[in-house]
């Protein structure tokens, strides 16, 4: 090689040296930039709000919608976002408790899913509109409407409107003609009000002192997370078990084994729909072992004297010796009878509500703690509840619709094509009324025969008020106050209906003068204020103080005296105990129990995924629904857990996997509801089957209520399996004495 | 200087010692009353709230994957029809002598000053030895970073960090409360604690009262007086793990006297 | 004939070269990168200059930093908090032109966080206020910067450091600053 040579090639070298530095250099920068930590950034408001501090929480009070209880909550809010929902201490109805659904309702707020805007149907797709193009509209309908007749041709039906937004939905309906306003919920307990009513003349669900009593015998009722104020009610059971007095005996009777049953001392398996003989021949037994002498006593004697402990082994499948048994600790208590679930919802519901009423007056527990209190009526809120069916008025309407007769429904957070049975016709009565709104926080299966889908706020986002229906004992209401700024495009109904009643003007307009909602609010707490707490300084410190506590009340109010003596006539004209079914035993061998789901209730709140995550208390399953079965049944059926069996009822069928259960009656399956939602949200649509769907459009003659728990079924294995997840490792606990200490003793 | 080695095994000499936290501050603890349990779960979801346990889908469900430091665990007992169900509250039990600090190999959970079996997250390397050792099966593993659908994410707890995949978890007995609650008697004058001013989230929203909060150390505290009681018991006592939670059997009355 | 490690790397010397070449230019890019464009002065939507207002104007830390003492945030002060002094002022500036502009649209001002700490960290501003730290002794001589860069490392061990030399207590605990 020569020198020349060895310098051309350095040259070349050189530049290719250089290149490779040049890249170099370009790659260790994009590294080192890449490698920083992402910029974060800090944004501070433009004008904090008053109470704002970042890094400090903000707690405020207001009432949790997860059912119709409405215990007061307590939300946790930092830098304006709501982070927590807990049990508002100082409120009488949850006293600081606050059950899975209601920690749950924070995602009512962050729901994905959740409408962004009002929507129309144009062409038969739902669009996106404006608030003020959705006013005016309505306003042009509900004027044709009414420029033809003021009349009942128009129709709130509500899910969850208790306290003055009920006030105002019928001051509404008023002003347009009608009093067509129906509060539809599956769980609502009309048999229980209006056995109360007929047997005390009293307009208020009495007070259950469970804390205190030494034996409660409970006919189906899920006091534990189903049957009207359910936390306020398991602290009851909690006080009763490990209390300051002596633990009391819990006996449970019911065809299948529910979270309350679970926890009861005895679960007593009946045949489903015997509770109302049951309790019949209870109260026989206790006349005749002469518990009761007052001067009413043969009255009773007579009214009682065909269900004679004998007589009832038949229908309820207990042993004579059983019931004589069960009549003699009742008396010996002296015990507190409740009833629910099934057992209220039968065709027989009222009169064994009735009976279960007897039973306590029988007994003396009325007016005696431990017992039944007299309560305070609801300071305000619906009153029909306690005369009038919620089915009887679903029913109502839909032979409106089919005679033509009704122009225009609101659906108000209320999704009835789920949760009333098909066999009802809603969905085609519905498709006929010309004007149909939604309001709802998402679309649902009741939105789709709606013209109008109208978003409404999470309740963390609105103003509200309740008195509590079932009552802590005294006169108490309870104020909600939003804890977040809105999200989304949404209004409240009680803004909605008072800016429709402005838009059309007139008498309507003058009817509704509020300028919104909390403007009503404060209107109504005024005459509160005025009536009942005027030691306080003027309406606005009244206010607040209500707002701050969330919550006020006259404990020490007297609530007069109350009715101990039950009405003669309240067991007259009701039908007989044997319970009715649609369905022939020979053809659908088995009773269909449904029963609200201890994790979703009747699947309002099926859409929160915390609650879709929340196995369930007893089977453990996660994310589908399923049907429970004995092991006998199985058997015979030849099926296993998780094997897919097709359930007919005379009203329709569905699918859903097998629980093998080891507590349930062997003529009974038994399925929750809440889940089998066609269309809510992504978290809930398409999981498990709903049982409504085949539930009869039956009712409780006496009380014109929906019996739910009067379908028989039969069923027909698919050979499908749907492998379901469930959380419970092994289910027997095999001596490992996880469940108690090592030499078994228990104190 | 000193030796970090030497200084790290020390410290794993002092704070494994049995009894450690006695010394300490405070001796955090439970009592779980089964009588009053009715196995409802409020405190599951209370504990996912409070905690940002993530939304894992059915899928990570199906393969034993779910996120519950709190679990609700129920057993059956006899057949139909006198069949029962029992149900007990499992969580991390906060042993004194923890099976899960001894085999972790970068100290990521150790006991601290407060008796609190603590989980650093910044610190986990993810070998799972802890929950392989935790005869409590209560450890939870991160198999993959969990993403909130949006705006869920809004409702995240500031106060609790974000798990990522490859790290281990589990129940802290709410740390960031005690935090709290302690930075709060600090300002007002350094005063002492009260008892039942810790509330973990499970413990707040329990509906029945059935769990009870306090301090071991105390002796007046509400679980002190409880732990003396006839039915007090721990769970797999017998393997020596000293655990911080007592449970209070169910009462099973005597079935003669009724029906 | 003698077998060496050069010469059995002859063949492969101009790979070598240019492997090399790259390296150095890798490290040379990847500090150079760092030192130009050092992410602890980042530059912030309004020049604010802290010099201005902390140094020459003299105003206390906590009058604009108004939660410090009270939250585990300082707080950086709102939009407003910014005009109630500048509205009734002569100055003018495009920087003050951009301050109004915001607070026209009732926007807020995207500050780029400069003392970042990761999210598994909980640092109450509070309790290092309460308990007299001087807020130079982490954030620097915030009154001499014009544009604010973080001087400390916010490192673990510098956390630590600190805590061991003030004897703070249980400040050695993982869970005391691990949430």
């Amino acid at each position: 090689m020569s020198e020349d040579s060895i310098n051309r090639v350095k040259r070349r070298d050189f530049l290719k040296l250089v290149g490779a530095g040049s890249v170099g250099v370009g790659a260790g920068a994009v590294v080192s930039q890449v490698s920083r930590n992402p910029t974060e950034l800090l944004i501070p408001y433009p004008v904090p709000p008053e109470e704002y501090m970042p890094g400090v929480d903000t707690w405020y009070n207001t009432l949790c919608q997860g059912c119709s209880a409405r215990c007061g909550v307590s939300v946790r809010v930092r830098e304006g976002r709501v982070k927590k929902i807990e049990g508002n201490p100082s409120h009488p109805v949850s006293r600081g408790g606050l059950c899975a659904r209601g920690q749950a309702g924070v995602h009512t707020l962050y729901h994905p899913d959740r409408l962004t805007g009002p929507m129309k149907r144009l062409d038969g797709k739902l669009t996106q509109v404006s608030w003020d193009l959705v006013l005016s509209h309505l306003a042009h309908e509900f004027r044709q409407v009414l420029a033809t007749e003021r009349g009942p041709g128009v129709a709130i039906v509500t899910g969850s409107a208790r306290g003055h937004l009920h006030q105002l939905m019928q001051e509404f309906l008023r002003t347009l003609g009608s009093s067509r306003l129906i509060t539809y919920r599956i769980d609502a307990q009309h048999n229980l009000h209006a056995a109360n009513l007929r047997s005390f003349g009293a307009r208020a669900t009495p007070y259950y002192d469970i804390a205190n009593t030494p034996y409660l015998l409970s006919f189906g009722a899920d006091f534990l997370t189903g049957w009207l104020s359910p936390v306020h009610y398991s602290q009851a059971f909690g006080d009763m078990r490990q209390g300051d007095g002596p633990r009391g005996y819990f006996v449970q009777v019911e065809p299948r084994m529910s979270l309350a049953a679970a926890n009861a001392d005895r679960w007593l398996a009946t045949r489903p729909g015997s509770e109302a003989w049951l309790a019949l021949a209870i109260c026989h037994q206790l006349l005749e072992d002469g518990v009761y002498d007052g001067p009413d006593r043969n009255q009773w004697v007579e009214r009682v004297a065909d269900y004679s402990p004998a007589r009832a082994v038949e229908p309820t499948g207990l042993g004579a010796d059983q019931i004589v048994q069960l009549a003699h600790d009742f008396a010996a208590g002296p015990g507190l009878a409740i009833i629910g679930g099934g057992a209220l919802h039968g065709t027989n519901g009222l009169l064994a509500a009735t009976a279960v009423n007897l039973m306590n007056y029988l007994v003396g527990s009325f007016d005696r703690p431990g017992g039944v209190l007299a309560n305070s009526p609801p300071l305000f809120g619906p009153e029909a509840a306690y005369s009038e069916s919620p089915y009887a008025g679903l029913r109502e309407i839909v032979e409106a619709a089919r005679q033509g007769r009704l122009e225009a429904v609101i659906l108000h957070d209320v999704n009835p094509l789920y949760s009333a049975p098909p066999e009802l016709g809603l969905r085609e009565a519905l498709e006929s009324v010309p004007l149909v709104i939604s309001m709802s926080e998402l679309l649902d299966e009741s939105s789709e025969v709606a013209r109008f889908v109208l978003p409404l706020d999470s309740y963390l986002e609105a103003w509200g008020d309740d008195s509590p229906e079932s009552g802590v004992g005294f006169p108490t209401a309870s104020l909600a106050q939003p804890v977040a700024r809105r999200i989304h495009n949404t209004k409240s109904a009680g803004d909605f209906l008072i800016e429709l009643a402005h838009r059309l003007g007139d008498d309507i307009e003058e009817a509704l003068p509020w300028r919104d909602f909390q403007d009503f609010l404060k209107a109504r707490w005024d005459e509160i204020y005025r009536t009942r707490a005027g030691s306080l300084e003027g309406f606005d410190a009244f206010w607040t103080a209500t707002l701050q506590a969330g919550v006020w009340g006259e404990r020490s109010a007297a609530l007069g005296a109350p009715n101990t003596v039950m009405i003669p006539a309240a067991l007259d004209d009701l039908g007989h105990p044997d319970p009715q079914f649609s369905g022939r035993r020979a053809e659908y061998p088995y009773t269909l129990h449904p029963y609200l789901s201890p994790v979703f209730h009747d699947g309002r709140w099926a859409h929160l995924p915390w609650l879709q995550e929340l196995p369930d208390p007893i089977s453990g399953v996660v994310y589908t629904n399923w049907i429970e079965i004995h092991p006998q049944t199985a058997e015979l059926l030849g099926v296993r857990t998780r094997d897919v069996v097709e359930i007919s009822s005379p009203a329709g069928s569905i699918k859903l996997p097998v629980l093998v259960y080891p507590a349930i009656h062997p003529d009974v399956v038994a399925i929750p509801m809440g889940q089998g939602h066609h269309r809510y949200g992504r978290y809930a649509s398409g999981r498990g089957a709903n049982p409504i769907e085949i539930i009869a459009s039956r009712i409780d003659e006496d009380s014109g209520d929906l019996a739910w728990a009067a379908t028989r079924v039969q069923l027909k294995p698919t050979g499908e399996r749907i492998d379901f997840v469930t959380t419970s490792g092994n289910p027997r606990p095999l001596g490992r004495q996880i469940l108690g200490p090592a030499d078994g003793g228990h104190g | 200087m000193e030796n970090p080695h030497k200084s790290l095994k020390a410290k794993w000499e002092e704070n494994r010692r049995p009894g450690y936290y006695q010394e300490y501050e405070n001796h955090w603890g439970m009592v779980i009353d089964l009588d009053r349990c009715t196995g409802c779960g409020a405190c599951v979801t209370a504990c996912q709230a409070e905690n940002n346990l993530p939304i894992v889908g059915e899928e990570n469900f199906r393969e034993g994957r779910e996120m519950k430091w709190l679990r609700i665990e129920r057993y059956w007992e006899g057949e139909y029809p006198d069949v029962k169900l029992r149900f007990i509250p499992m969580l991390c039990q906060h042993c004194d002598q923890a099976p899960c600090e001894t085999v972790c190999p970068v100290y990521a959970t150790y006991h601290n000053q407060d008796g609190l079996n603590i989980q650093t997250y910044n610190r986990c390397i993810g070998t799972r030895s802890c929950a392989v050792y935790c005869p409590y099966e209560v450890r939870y593993f991160n198999w993959e970073t969990h993403v909130w659908d949006e705006p869920l994410e809004q409702q995240l707890n500031p106060d609790v960090t974000v798990r990522e995949k490859g790290v281990m978890e589990k129940c802290t007995f709410c740390v960031q409360r005690i935090r709290k609650v302690k930075d709060r008697a600090r300002d007002e004058d350094n005063r002492p604690l009260l008892d039942g001013e810790v509330q973990p989230a499970c413990v707040q929203s329990c509906p029945t009262e059935a769990l009870t909060f306090g301090d071991f150390n105390d002796p007046e505290s509400a679980v002190s007086k409880k732990k003396h009681n006839d039915r007090a018991y721990k769970v797999l006592e017998d393997l020596n793990t000293s655990p911080s939670i007592v449970y209070l059997s169910r009462v099973e009355p005597e079935d003669e006297s009724h029906g | 004939m003698t077998i060496s490690i050069r010469s059995a790397l002859e063949p492969a010397k101009r790979a070598l070269q240019f492997i090399g070449a790259l390296l150095l230019g890798a490290i040379l890019g990847f500090y150079g990168h760092g030192w130009l464009f050092p992410d602890t002065t980042p530059v912030q939507p309004i020049e604010f200059s802290h010099k201005v207002h902390a140094g020459d104007n003299q105003i206390p830390c906590q009058y604009c930093h108004i939660y410090a003492r009270r939250s585990t945030s300082a707080g950086v002060p709102s939009v407003n908090k910014c005009i109630n002094c500048h509205k009734s002022m002569e100055t003018t500036s495009a920087e003050l032109d951009k301050l109004f502009a915001y607070w026209r649209e009732r926007e807020p001002i995207p500050w780029i966080k400069v003392h970042d700490l990761p999210d598994f960290v909980y640092f109450p501003h509070k309790r290092h206020v309460a308990a007299e730290v001087d807020c130079a002794e982490c954030h620097g001589d915030v009154a001499g910067m014009a544009r604010v860069s973080r001087v400390a490392p916010l490192q673990m061990g510098w956390c630590r450091d600190c805590h061991k030399k003030n004897h703070v207590n249980n400040g050695q605990q993982c869970s005391t600053c691990h949430k």
